[in-house]
Order: structure tokens, then sequence, then C-alpha cells
């Protein structure tokens, strides 16, 4: 406990000097939030060098020419929870965040035009949260009455467009996504100080709307050097077509005992969101009809310094037991693009995140059903105040997902 | 300096490479797929082909197969009615069982009628629903053709030509089914609805007709049915010839192959097929 005073009272200083710096919570720095399709999702996403099917539009579009039959579509729900737990960030007390997220997640709908040709057309959220929390703390320290915070926030990213990919031989294929990117944030939050008399110590309100549009092209290429085996790779940029930011913050901080100074600040400005060049390639085995081995490698290229080049790996596999029954398994990482919090620097937020993914589908006639979890988690280091003080925290994701798919 | 020079280079040269990275990155890897053909993969990446294509054939086809043969059952009845007869119905039914008793399927019940239309030819319905029009039975001269008829209607419903051709299977599937449906929020797109589907297999039955392999395999049957049920399958042969020469061609339907290559067709299986021939012959006459 004595040791733990002295953060005690300097986190609870900070708190009721400046209050937390209110970031994003969700998808900080983050590419793999929700993993998108059926056999994809519940196989860690290692999906670049099979993807034939629906989902392969968003993973690696040369392999939906591989797709069995003349038409397949598919479609999932997903159910997203996310927690992130800063220690004892309030005093002793850790702020918790919360944010979830129940909504269609991917839909996809592949039609061939021949034995060399498929096209398709394909809608992916591959992030949405919203977290909502209201908390309130009293006497934080002998001069401390109350601490009042309260965050919204919604952060949702869409991907639509059409695909096409083309066989030139029995062994190779290209294929190529144009998506439309639109990001969508909105977050509003308010923090309140008082003293033991009711005075107000400070009261800051920040109101940010974000909104980002872009064209996400992704290209594709599959290649089957020998049976039984399949190499992909994938490469995709986001390139800014119109995005704005809109921002009003206000801040009151007594000036002395008796009067109340503050200041207000509204702006809106044209605003773009580094994204990354991504590079994906992948393997994957396939010894029999039962049993799949993959492996993916992504690699995220960032131009701007104040992000780091991510590298994720991905690992997964899936077993039919029998003819109508499989279940599918996948290991993942989630490694954040934030580099690492050091002494001269300000409000960064890094969580690397280990995810482990299981999914079981039940086949008929040309349909299948999908129950499928993830769950990933990691620890980091955050900086949660205005100054560089640095402290743990924990993350934890989990997602619940039912998909369907069609084929004829 | 030198290390701040260099640091910039190094900088710039990275942001070139991720700049035409894509353009560079796909282009390599195309001509290395490109050059670098292998010889020995023939197949369709039929590697990539799931345990779950098995399930094609499953329990579940017949209950679909029955429903989309009953649709175009009431369709065809729409269009032509039964004749209303009841000795000529009850004739070609109990003949057509007795026929089914012998080379049938046995996961399904077969249904024989007689529907009032003026032009020869009779048609196999999924489930195993059989009409003959009143102008086939006009046509055929004896019962021994008339069964040539309904063996060979009877050999695609055996071979399940219409079931395979349109994957019938996926109308009603039980609760995954149903669930699977509910969860791509309606979005059937694999689901012809029933009634496209018996449309689309209507304007084959009556217009176009089913594939000519198919029609040569169903007369191939056809004569083996004949000789194991002992009838004579020359009477098959001179009821197609009576086709050729029918006073009245626009009464002959179109939907089947030319008259010269079905003839060719049952006389081959007709000399082959002498069933047992030549294992008589390697026992008794050894």
């Amino acid at each position: 406990m004595t040791d733990l005073m002295p953060m005690f009272i300097n986190n609870c200083r900070f708190i009721l000097i400046l209050g937390l710096t209110i970031g994003v919570m969700a998808n900080s720095g983050h590419y793999k939030t929700m993993l998108i399709g059926d056999r994809a999702a519940t196989m860690g996403g290692a999906f670049t060098a099979i993807s034939d099917d629906p989902s392969g539009v968003y993973f690696n579009p040369a392999g939906i020419v591989y797709m069995p039959g003349n038409t397949m579509s598919g479609s999932a729900n997903t159910f997203y929870q996310s927690s992130v737990s800063f220690k004892d960030a309030i005093g002793s007390l850790d702020w918790d965040r919360e944010g979830m997220s129940m909504m269609p997640t991917f839909f996809s709908l592949l039609n061939r035009i021949n034995d060399q040709w498929v096209w398709g057309l394909s809608y992916v959220v591959p992030n949405a949260s919203i977290e909502h929390q209201q908390s309130m703390y009293q006497t934080l320290t002998n001069s401390n009455n109350m601490y009042i915070l309260n965050v919204h926030e919604e952060d949702i990213r869409q991907y639509v467009g059409p695909s096409i990919a083309w066989a030139p031989t029995k062994t190779l294929s290209l294929g190529m996504t144009v998506y439309y990117y639109h990001h969508d944030r909105k977050l509003q939050s308010n923090q309140y100080i008082s003293d033991v008399s009711d005075r107000i110590q400070l009261w800051k309100t920040n109101d940010q709307i974000m909104t980002i549009n872009g064209i996400t092209p992704v290209l594709g290429v599959m290649w089957s050097p020998f049976d039984h085996w399949s190499i992909g790779a994938s490469a995709r940029k986001t390139i800014d077509i119109g995005s704005n930011k809109k921002q009003n913050a206000i801040q009151f901080e007594p000036s002395d005992s008796s009067t109340i100074g503050g200041q207000i600040q509204s702006s809106e400005l044209n605003y773009w969101e580094p994204t990354p060049t991504q590079y994906t390639v992948g393997v994957a085995y396939f010894p029999s009809p039962f049993v799949i081995f993959s492996m993916d490698a992504e690699a995220y290229l960032m131009d701007d310094p104040n992000y780091k080049n991510v590298l994720n790996l991905s690992v997964g596999c899936e077993w039919f037991f029998n003819q109508t029954q499989a279940i599918r398994l996948g290991v993942y990482t989630n490694n954040s693009a934030i580099p690492e919090p050091t002494n001269t620097s300000t409000s960064r937020r890094r969580i690397d995140l280990v995810g482990y993914s299981l999914g079981y589908s039940i086949y008929q006639s040309n349909n299948s059903i999908t129950f499928g979890v993830n769950y990933a988690t990691g620890y980091g280091k955050a900086q949660v105040y205005e100054d560089s003080t640095i402290i743990n925290v924990e993350r934890m994701d989990m997602s619940l997902l039912v998909a369907a798919s069609f084929s004829m | 300096m030198f290390h701040l020079r260099r640091v910039e280079y190094l900088f710039k040269w990275r942001r070139m490479i991720q700049n035409r990275g894509v353009s560079i990155f796909i282009a390599l890897v195309s001509c290395v797929g490109i050059v670098a053909q292998p010889v020995w993969s023939e197949s369709m990446q039929l590697f990539r082909h799931r345990a779950s294509t098995g399930t094609e054939s499953n329990q579940w086809h017949v209950p679909s197969e029955i429903m989309v043969g009953r649709e175009l059952a009431n369709q065809f009845l729409s269009r032509y009615p039964l004749v209303n007869n009841a000795m000529i119905q009850s004739y070609v039914n109990r003949l057509g069982q007795g026929i089914v008793a012998m080379v049938g399927r046995s996961d399904i019940r077969y249904y024989f009628a007689v529907i009032d239309a003026d032009h020869v030819n009779a048609y196999a319905l999924p489930g195993g629903y059989v009409l003959v029009t009143s102008a086939m039975i006009d046509a055929c001269k004896n019962e021994a053709q008339l069964v040539g008829v309904l063996a060979h209607e009877l050999s695609h419903i055996n071979r399940r030509y219409i079931v395979e051709t349109y994957k019938i299977g996926t109308v009603s599937n039980g609760f995954f089914g149903e669930a699977s449906v509910m969860i791509g929020g309606g979005m059937q797109t694999s689901r012809i609805g029933l009634s496209q589907l018996s449309n689309q297999i209507m304007q084959e039955l009556l217009e176009t007709g089913l594939d000519a392999k198919e029609e040569l395999a169903a007369d191939a049957e056809a004569v083996l049915f004949m000789q194991i049920l002992g009838y004579d399958v020359g009477q098959y042969r001179e009821l197609l010839l009576s086709f050729g020469h029918h006073k009245d061609s626009s009464r002959v339907s179109n939907t089947h192959p030319k008259i010269d290559q079905r003839l060719v067709v049952i006389q081959e299986t007709n000399t082959k097929g002498m069933i047992g021939r030549d294992r008589f012959n390697a026992h008794v006459h050894q």
C-alpha cells in the first residue's frame, strides 16, 4: 500500500487537474478486430491461399474462381465485445472501457460467368463497436468530492464493392476487388470534477465526428504449383477520396476560488487517418476433402512516422469429421501499430493481442450454417494522462458469429 | 550529416517501394506463375472440393424431388387434363406398376396417368410421375409398344436426370436448412423459387427436350427393361419407325433425338444386351 500511495496520489492529481485523455478505444492501431466470413473467421483469418468461397472476395479475390458450383452467397452476423482495462488509472481503481456491437458483418454473392471468370459483390464490416460509459467516483482524495466520467463512442468501418477473378490457366488465377471504404467515428466525452465544497474544479467536454471516405483496391493472385497445395498473395491500400473531422471541445477551469475561466474550441478540418499498405502471403495444404491446413503472414506498412509497421501471423485448420459436419480452429496475432509509449511520448496505447477461433459448421445439400467464436487477449502499456505517465493496460475481445452460405 | 543523408535515402527508397509496391508485387508473382507451369497437375483444382460436396446425393433429395415432381404434375394437369376414361387410366397404371415392380426405384412411389393432349409424347417427372399423352396411346399398336414407352420414361426417373441437372434438394431441408435461410437474411440467392424452378423444367420438357445423350441412354435402358420383362424389343423399334412415318408429323413431338439415332441405339443394345448370353454360352456351349 505504501508503495502504491505515491502512484495513487499522482494518478488522482493528474485526473483531478487535467482529466483523462479519452482516446479511441476501439481498434487502437489494430487491423484484425473482427474476422470476416464463416470459414475464414473460424480459421483465424488464415484464408489467403484458400479464398474459394464468398469471403474470398475480401481475403484474396483470385481464389473465388475456384468456388464450387455456379452461384454462391454467404452472410454472417456477429456479436462483438471488447473490454479494455487501464490498471490503477483512477487512483487505485481501474478505468474500464467496454464496447460492443451486434450486426451483419459480411455479405457476399458470387456468380460464375464461365470456367475462367467469376464475378462477385460484397459488403464487409471489419470493425464495429459502440461504447457507452457512465462512471462516477467520489472522494478520490481529501480535496475531491466527485469525478464524473461519461464517454460515448461509435466506430464503424465498412467496405462495399465488386470483385472479378480470372483463371488464365488451371493452376493460376488473378483477382481484384474494388471497395468503397467508409469509416464513421463519433466520440463524445464529458469529465466533471468538483471539490469538497462542490465547486467546479474542471469540466471538459469533447465532441468529435470523423468521416473518412476512400477507395480500397484489393489485388490477389493464387497459384497451385503442386496438387493439394495453394499459394496466395494479396495487396491493398486505401486511397482517400474525401474526409473531414469536426470537433467541439469545451474546457472550464477555475482561475481562482470565485471565478471560472474557460476556453471553447470548435474546428472542422480535412482529416485523413493514415492507413497502411497491406501485403498478405498465405499457403494452404489440402491433404484430403476432409482436412485443410493454412497459414498467412500479413505485413502492414505505414507511411506515417506516428505508426509502426506491423506483422501479423495466423494459422488455421478445417476438419470435416463426416460429410455434413466440420470444425475449424485458428490462432492469430493482432499486433498494434501504435509505437511503445516512452518517457517523451503522450497518449499512446499499445496492446498486442493473440486470438483464438473455433467454429462448427453443418452442411446439407447446397447450404451450410456455421457457429463460431473468436477470443483475443493481450497486455500492454498506455498513457492516459496529459503527461507521459505509463500504466498497464489489458484488453479482451470476443466475438460470436452465426453465418450461412448457399451454393448452386 | 552522412548518417542523416543515408537515413533520408533509405526512407525515400522505402516510400518509393511502398508506392509502387502493389504493381511490382503483382507483376512479379504473375510472371512467376505464368512461367513456372507445372506439368503434372491437370485437375481443375478438384483437391479444393470439400467432403460436403458429397451431400448432394443425400437423404434430403427425395422429399424435395417429390415436391418438385408434384408441382410439375400440377402444371401439366392444368394444361392437359386427365383423359376421362377410368378403364384406360387403370390399365396404364397397372402396366406401369408392373414395370416398377421389376425395375423401379424403391425410395419413391410411381404414378402413371394418361393426359388429354394431341401431340405424341410422354413425360417423366421427378418423384415418380409418368404422364402419357392420349395421342401416344393412339400411336401404340400393342402392349409391347406401350411398355417400351413407359420403360423409357421410367429410365429417366431412375437415372434422376432432372434431379441432377437442376440440383434439386434444397427446397426444404428441415431445421438447419431453414435456419441458414433466415440467417442469410432472406437472400436466397442459390435457391430458385419452386415456381421458377418448375417453369424452367417445364420449358425443357415441352419445348427444348432433354439432353440428347440422356434420351438415347433412356432408349438403351428401355430395351434392357423390355428384355427383362419379356417383351419384344422389335415392337419398340416399330413404334419409333412409325413416328418417322407419321402422316401428321406436327403431332409428333420434336423433343427427342432423330429417329435414326434412336434406332441405332436400340439395335446395338438389343444385340449386345441379350442378358446373360455370353455367360450362357460360356457355361453351356463351352
